[in-house]
């Protein structure tokens, strides 16, 4: 499947169980992205949000 | 068994637990918290789920789940009493004091002034953390009495009522801690974090190094030790070392296990998905 970063446009192949809210980087730019639809036309991304207030481990 | 595994994020580590899963055989099903709705009344949901691993980075909705998914008979890990106590600084350090579990000199202060007052007797430097919070964000070192007034005074200005309440711990000044993985009664992994150059913190999350540690003794125990304090059946338990002794710094309820993982080779996803099985 194929996905392009918002950030750079770059378009990259991802693997096929790739899950909807996995965390990728881009190839090209290294921006963290999130996947947020998988379908016929490939894979949607958005800009990871990597960081809240109470997010932590 | 089926096991609902809630997340906000499907990060490295909840990627390995579903693609361990798969090669176990066992029914993973996600649960994006943010798209997740939840009944009070009328019993329970999710006929197809077993228990509930809980994953989310985020610690107020994490907790909240886990607080509706146990009125509705699940079993989640970690539990709702585990969350609130390791999610919150404060009432971790009280929880394992009462367990007489050693740990850093810690105290709690509720205005800018009798934090001063507080640090008078703890001495500089000292670190200031908030009660909520991970991976180091707010941690601040009060070097001295002018650092600490212009820290606390900030707070007292633009902080949340959570960054008024003053928590105030001794510096450890040993260069590293160690970050102890602890799965139901037994640890599993350790791995010392050293200082990031150029900061004081050591977490691995901001690029802190990380080292296999080998599990003494005195490690398990204590790390153990601190995991029942804390209510804990899946934690990461942090240490801290100071002439030869062993002080609890932290636990993580939802701790991540990527570094250790690679630092080790120690499979946690496949010890967690074990561990789940057994409490069937």
């Amino acid at each position: 499947m194929k996905g392009k970063c918002p950030g750079c446009f770059f378009e990259f192949d991802i693997v096929d169980d790739v899950m909807i809210g996995e965390i990728i980087e881009c190839p090209d730019c290294a921006i963290q992205l999130e996947v947020v639809e998988k379908n016929n036309g490939g894979i949607v991304f958005e800009v990871a949000h990597l960081e809240e207030e109470d997010w932590g481990e | 068994m089926s096991i609902g595994l809630i997340y906000n994020q499907i990060s490295w580590e909840e990627k390995s637990i579903v693609e361990e899963a798969k090669k176990q055989g066992l029914k993973i099903k996600p649960f994006d918290i943010r798209k997740m709705y939840l009944k009070i009344q009328d019993g329970r949901e999710f006929s197809d789920v077993d228990l509930f691993l809980e994953r989310s980075l985020s610690y107020t909705k994490g907790l909240f789940s886990t607080m509706v998914l146990e009125s509705q008979g699940f079993r989640v890990i970690n539990s709702t009493e585990c969350q609130e106590i390791c999610g919150n600084k404060l009432k971790t350090s009280v929880s394992l004091n009462g367990f007489g579990i050693q740990q850093p000199k810690t105290y709690v202060a509720f205005s800018c002034e009798s934090a001063l007052e507080a640090l008078e007797k703890l001495g500089y430097p000292a670190i200031l953390k908030p009660l909520i919070g991970s991976w180091g964000r707010l941690v601040a070192i009060l070097k001295d009495e002018q650092s600490a007034k212009a820290i606390l005074e900030s707070r007292e200005v633009l902080g949340s009522v959570f960054h008024k309440v003053y928590y105030l711990q001794e510096f450890i000044d040993s260069g590293r801690d160690i970050r102890v993985f602890v799965i139901g009664e037994s640890v599993v992994a350790a791995m010392y974090r050293y200082l990031i150059p150029g900061d004081w913190r050591s977490n691995a999350t901001i690029g802190g190094k990380a080292e296999a540690c080998e599990v003494t003794p005195e490690i398990e125990d204590l790390a153990l030790k601190a995991a029942a304090a804390t209510k804990g059946e899946i934690v990461g338990v942090d240490l801290f070392e100071r002439n030869n002794q062993l002080l609890v710094n932290e636990v993580n309820h939802a701790p991540g296990f990527r570094h250790i993982v690679s630092a080790t080779g120690v499979n946690i996803a496949e010890k967690i998905l074990e561990y789940l099985q057994t409490l069937e």
